[in-house]
């Protein structure tokens, strides 16, 4: 046998070997604490408390997924009930939570004994203690995903499935037709691309509907592109001096870095933005805005509109109709379109979530819209 | 369509595709929308002045498959979205057929196809290669496979620049057969020795047959082979992608639409390789295929083995 | 104001004058003198801080250049030179590299201009700085001064350009330092010395825009017009300011330009000079003048004083000589010392005096001799007047005894009777002689003249109608208000019935004759009028004089009599008088009267010597 047959037999016994091992560790093993980590911080697991920022909203909702049975938000019909997959054991508001399992869970006790969940870690800490062993499943922001990957962090994305938009506040000095130039003009400045490219390292998508396009297949038909000349043709319309206050989450770098470069966009183009973190909390005369970040409910266009114009309308002062709840596309593309067309709520990008694993971490599935964490089925095998 | 744009005009039509529908698929979709047209009095503008521009993109969401109609018609602008139905054209589901992958042998001469003989066990104890001009057998030693035997396939003329080869176990190791460009070989190939090679026509090569199974059933301009599977009582088949030797190459599993005038209907996840797959072919009553693919990367050629399974 | 003080004030204003002119021509070289040093350490200052600041500007420039020359930099050059590269991959790094060598400002910018990634704007990637792709030397050019955007608004930066090259791409670094308070802070200034900046950021003049080390300044649109000036012509200059009514708190600035690369004024840089330590010090230097003239002055003071009295001795004595003299000491010399013009001048007043004294001897004696003589003609003429018909009467007895011894007694009889009355008439003359030559002294007490004044007029009120004659009427015109006097009061009556008679002797033909009082002065006034004959001007300067009289009979002693009463009484008496019209005596007596008898011719007494300086 030549030499070279000699090295790929011998590569091909290795693999053959690698392959038979991977077969008898690819089974789920019971045991083990997963330490998992996240940026933001839950004070209260109460649903109807007001969270302080969408994203505590969105990690308090995930660990009352784990809890519940019906994978639901806890209502206070559900105390008596098996429960969910997980309970709480230990909990420290904002800081840090702890969950066992449910050993009577309905569907089969999860795999891992426990998870211990820290909260309001940096992002840079987070990805520390990954490296470090120190953590085995940290969220990482969608803009150091990549970079994390260049590391050599095993990195699993999703599809892009959380919408960071602009809402302008209500504002009862401000007429709607003014508000509406102000919204299109300021739409029309920013160049969705450089934010998806630079910004987010290109982990993430343009956003110029409330649906991304794999979800209703329609994200084409809203514009993305930026139109500095039109944008122009609308400041010069309003005509007044306008000094819009764009408040974003001074915990979110994220944010902050898309408010200051829609503040560098709408200067280019004629207006006037300033950047205020955490703030401002009401508007006058339609100059008041705020960053959001908002997940999707479901991967079904519909009921993904439907959860968007619930929760953006108000936050906006608009009557967002959603579309029938037999609506086709056509339907569900007229009611996106009348909502954007209001340009109360301008769309920016769409993001993925991603999450670094240790190697440690066996059967993660990155949850998808309308999805919780999928700690039911992760287990922790060794080291790889 | 038709209520957006009245009758006799021309109008410019052009088609984009965002979904996943292969290119064939959305030439066949152009064709359709043009015949619609034309059943609705309107043509396609050529050279000529259009009356109005159609844009259709095929775009997919979550739900299915969706078509897009931009009308414009001067300054005037109207949008037209329609659902389509996932089942009635070529498409894929989710879930469906399962693959899985199995690196059988490597080395750097080409493969044409290989088999696998089961020992008493129920393991492969024998590792059959058919290469150009010869035909290679495998042991079992340990963990790795060792040459045996070897037996030279003398061409009755230069080999095809491109010969294909196939090995038909089908009767079991002792009846079994070798077949390259115009040359069989069989005998008993427990004991190569006993194995005698002789000159026979093209026609009766079983890529012919298959290809023209594929040309009626998929579309698809790789390789196919149907197999011994069925999901949801439709015949599941393989096959590779279309692109060519330089390219890297995936096999999909696909569902035989049973009732008249369902194609094959891509079901599952593909696997995808490192180069291009060579050769194709059903692996008997095992629901699976025997793949040979030339990794790009190494320039050796790989003998995998593609197992099917159901899964929803 | 005396002649001594006279030549103090003289004295003084040459020796004010004098000071003042040296005070003056100190204050102003010696300000001129730290002006000249002050502006001299300024420019020394100014000229070390743009060694300095040039010295910062190179170092800038390499600073830039090491980034440029970095193999990070090169790689992403190489990265980017390729088509289709990635740019976002380094949308951050500018930041590290920045904060790695110590740059306020760094971009790295693409071969079009579009910023890749920028520190101090990291939000503005994609965008275009179009000067940057210029064609330009920017190694030629080293550092210069741009307007920078940052998230905070426009700064001003110091910036340098290196160029990477890789095939035909370039890609540009441009990196700097921020002028602001910090740039200001690294600067070492000597005390008293402070840099500021005005950046020149806005279309007008922003008092926020001026820094210093710690921030914006306050009282920065003080400086307003200055800055102002330098926005409108960019130049050099310098100028002062108080920043309080104090001069101690001025403060001289020299205005430095800042341009960019076009000539465009970025900031204006204002070194400023305290002018507290000069000031401070020039007015210790004049308050020691000050002191020293002071002092010079009151010493010049006390000099020129006791210079003056000396010099003005000998005048001065001179004068009182000349005073004491006035006042009727004759005899008065001055001492004469030294040979000068004071000394010349006292020898003739002593001989004037000397003169003065035998002339007035003389006058004494020739005024006796005339006044005896005067006496002695009138009373000859008095005397004579009485004897003559004494002597016809005797003559007529005689004759009658000789020729008509029958008509003797008759004659006797008569003639006896003449004899007699003409006797009387030479008792009553010799008895005014008397009482003149014998005026006793007043007895004062307390008199209301107005009521002696009624009780006059009442004693003559039937001589004023007495029938064979026209008829006079008097008019009392008294101040009820009228001060009791310390007077003789017998005295006064006798003075003032010796000017009613002789109104009443003025008025023949009847008339009016006015008695008014009124409160003067001190003391009281009567006047006392008639609408007589009046008197001549030569009649009135003679009028007191004794034995003058207007009058066919009298012996002219009434008037004197009444002025020699007033004088005692330490009054004084005037006439004023118009023929045809009438005649009015004043009467002046002060309420109280002197306590010695009134001045009056006396024999002289010895002579007093009065020393003069020798001058």
């Amino acid at each position: 046998m030549s030499r070279r047959r000699a090295a790929t037999s011998l590569a091909l016994a290795a693999a053959l070997i690698v392959a038979v091992h991977a077969e008898a560790s690819h089974r789920p093993r019971m045991g083990g604490t997963l330490r998992f980590e996240i940026g933001a911080s839950v004070n209260s697991l109460d649903p109807n408390a007001k969270p302080a920022t969408f994203k505590e909203a969105l990690a308090r909702d995930e660990i009352n997924w784990l809890l519940s049975e019906t994978r639901k938000v806890i209502t206070e019909n559900e105390g008596a009930g098996a429960g969910g997959p997980f309970r709480v054991s230990d909990w420290e508001p904002g800081k840090r939570v702890v969950l066992v399992a449910n050993e009577n869970w309905p569907q089969g006790r999860p795999y891992l004994d426990s998870i211990e969940i820290q909260m309001a870690r940096s992002a840079h800490d987070r990805l520390l203690d990954l490296d470090l062993d120190r953590a085995d499943i940290v969220e990482i922001a969608p803009e150091e995903a990549r970079r994390a990957s260049e590391r050599g962090v095993h990195v699993s994305v999703s599809q892009p499935d959380e919408l960071l938009a602009l809402v302008f506040l209500p504002s009862s000095e401000a007429a709607d037709a003014e508000q509406q130039k102000i919204g299109e003009a300021v739409s029309r400045s920013i160049d969705r691309a450089a934010i998806v490219n630079f910004i987010l390292q290109k982990e993430g998508e343009p956003a110029g509907g409330f649906l991304p396009q794999w979800s209703s297949g329609t994200a084409f038909l809203f514009s993305t592109a930026t139109d500095p000349v039109a944008a122009r043709n609308l400041w010069s319309e309003i005509g007044r001096s306008l000094k819009i206050t764009l408040g974003y989450d001074a915990s979110d770098s994220l944010e902050h870095s898309v408010a200051e470069r829609i503040s560098v966009d709408v200067r280019e183009t004629g207006g006037a933005i300033s950047v205020v973190p955490d703030g401002p909390a009401h508007s006058s005369k339609g100059e008041g805005a705020r960053l959001v970040r908002l997940s999707m409910s479901s991967p079904n266009p519909r009921e993904a509109l439907a959860h968007f114009a619930n929760e953006l309308g108000p936050l906006a002062g608009a009557e967002f109709v959603a579309p029938p709840v037999d609506g086709g596309p056509q339907q569900i593309y007229d009611a996106e379109r009348a909502m954007v067309n209001t340009y109360r709520v301008v769309p920016l990008v769409w993001l993925p979530r991603a999450y670094g694993l240790g190697p440690r971490v066996r059967d993660w599935k990155t949850p998808g819209p309308g999805e919780g964490w999928p700690f039911a089925d992760v287990w922790l095998g060794d080291m790889k | 369509m038709a209520r957006v744009l009245p009758g006799p005009a021309k109008v410019d039509l052009l088609v984009s595709n965002m979904s996943s529908l292969r290119p064939e698929q959305v030439a066949a979709a152009d064709d359709w929308l043009k015949t619609m047209l034309a059943n609705h009095r309107l043509r396609t503008a050529g050279n000529q002045t259009a009356e109005a521009n159609v844009n259709v993109t095929l775009s997919e969401g979550v739900t299915g498959f969706v078509l897009v109609a931009q009308v414009r018609r001067g300054a005037d602008e109207q949008t037209a979205i329609f659902a389509v139905d996932k089942d009635g054209t070529p498409g894929k589901r989710a879930g469906g057929v399962a693959l899985q992958d199995q690196l059988i042998w490597e080395q750097p001469g080409k493969i044409l196809d290989f088999a696998l003989v089961q020992g008493p066990t129920g393991d492969a104890s024998q590792l059959i290669v058919l290469e150009v001009g010869r035909l290679a057998f495998y042991a079992r030693n340990a963990a790795q496979w060792q040459l045996t035997n070897s037996i030279t396939i003398p061409p009755m003329r230069p080999w095809l620049r491109a010969p294909r080869g196939y090995i038909d176990l089908s009767h079991g190791g002792a009846q079994g057969v070798a077949l390259l460009s115009g040359v069989q070989c069989k005998g008993d190939f427990t004991n190569p020795s006993a194995i005698e090679c002789s000159f026979v026509s093209q026609e009766s090569a079983p890529w012919a047959g298959q290809d023209a199974w594929k040309s009626r059933v998929l579309e698809s301009a790789g390789d196919a082979s149907p197999i011994s599977l069925e999901c949801d009582s439709r015949p599941v088949a393989l096959a590779t992608g279309g692109g060519d030797w330089t390219q890297t190459d995936f096999i999909q599993g696909y569902e035989i639409g049973t009732q008249k005038g369902q194609g094959a209907m891509a079901s599952g996840n593909p696997i995808e390789f490192k180069g291009p797959i060579t050769a194709l072919w059903s692996n008997g009553a095992t629901a699976g295929a025997r793949a040979v693919m030339q990794n790009l990367q190494t320039g050796n050629f790989e003998a995998h083995l593609v197992t099917a399974t159901c899964s929803h | 104001m005396t002649f001594r003080t006279k030549l103090f004030v003289v004295f003084m204003i040459a020796l004010l004058s004098s000071v003042g002119v040296v005070s003056v021509g100190v204050t102003v070289a010696t300000r001129r003198a730290f002006e000249e040093s002050n502006r001299s350490h300024s420019e020394a200052l100014v000229a070390q801080f743009e060694r300095e600041f040039d010295r910062h500007k190179q170092d800038i420039v390499h600073r830039v250049q090491a980034i440029a020359d970095a193999e990070a930099t090169v790689r992403m050059a190489i990265d980017l030179s390729r088509p289709k590269s990635d740019v976002s991959v380094y949308v951050n790094d500018a930041r590290g590299v920045s904060q790695s060598h110590q740059l306020d400002f760094l971009d790295f910018v693409g071969d079009d201009g579009s910023i890749i990634s920028s520190n101090e704007s990291p939000e503005r990637f994609g965008y275009k700085i179009d000067w940057l792709t210029q064609p330009q030397d920017w190694a030629a050019l080293g550092s210069f001064l741009t307007k920078v955007d940052t998230q905070d608004g426009p700064a001003l930066g110091l910036m340098a350009v290196s160029v990477v090259r890789v095939g035909d791409k370039n890609m540009y670094v441009l990196g700097g330092e921020r002028l602001g308070k910090d740039f200001l802070a690294s600067l070492v200034l000597p005390t008293g010395m402070r840099a500021l900046l005005y950046l020149n950021l806005d279309p007008s003049f922003q008092p926020a825009n001026l820094v210093d080390e710690n921030g914006p300044v306050s009282d920065g649109d003080r400086l307003a017009t200055f800055i102002e000036q330098e926005r409108q012509q960019p130049t050099r200059r310098t100028f002062k300011i108080s920043w309080t009514s104090d001069a101690a708190s001025a403060e001289s600035f020299h205005e430095l330009p800042l341009l960019g690369r076009q000539g465009e004024l970025l900031g204006t840089l204002l070194i400023g000079n305290s002018q507290r330590e000069a000031v401070l010090l020039e007015r210790r230097i004049l308050l020691l003048a000050v002191s020293v003239a002071t002092m010079g002055l009151l010493f010049g003071l006390l000099l020129s004083w006791w210079g003056a009295a000396r010099v003005t001795r000998p005048v001065r004595r001179l004068a009182e000589g000349a005073r004491r003299v006035s006042e009727g000491n004759w005899n008065t010399r001055v001492e004469v010392r030294g040979r000068n013009e004071i000394a010349q001048l006292a020898s003739a007043f002593n001989r004037m005096t000397e003169q003065l004294s035998e002339q007035r001897e003389r006058l004494v004696q020739a005024e006796r001799v005339a006044a005896w003589r005067e006496l002695a003609r009138r009373l000859a003429h008095e005397l004579k007047n009485p004897l003559f018909p004494l002597q016809t009467t005797v003559e007529n007895l005689q004759r009658a005894k000789e020729q008509s011894p029958e008509q003797f007694e008759e004659v006797f009889r008569e003639s006896t009777g003449i004899l007699l009355s003409e006797i009387d008439n030479l008792k009553i003359i010799v008895s005014r002689f008397s009482d003149f030559a014998r005026m006793p002294q007043p007895e004062l007490g307390p008199v209301n003249l107005n009521e002696t004044v009624r009780g006059i007029v009442k004693l003559f009120e039937s001589q004023f109608g007495a029938v064979g004659r026209p008829p006079i009427t008097p008019e009392l015109h008294l101040d009820e208000n009228l001060p009791m006097i310390q007077v003789d009061e017998a005295l006064l009556r006798r003075a003032i019935e010796n000017l009613v008679l002789n109104a009443m002797d003025a008025m023949p033909s009847g008339g009016v004759l006015m008695l008014r009082t009124t409160h003067q002065d001190g003391g009281v006034d009567l006047e006392i009028s008639d609408t007589g004959t009046g008197l001549t001007p030569e009649e009135c300067e003679r009028l007191f004089t004794p034995y003058y009289t207007t009058k066919q009979h009298g012996t002219g002693l009434g008037l004197a009599i009444v002025q020699s009463v007033i004088s005692d009484h330490g009054g004084r008496i005037s006439v004023e008088s118009e023929t045809g019209v009438g005649t009015s005596f004043h009467i002046h007596l002060p309420v109280k009267a002197p306590t010695a008898r009134g001045e009056a011719i006396a024999p002289a007494p010895a002579p007093v010597p009065v020393p003069v300086e020798k001058a």
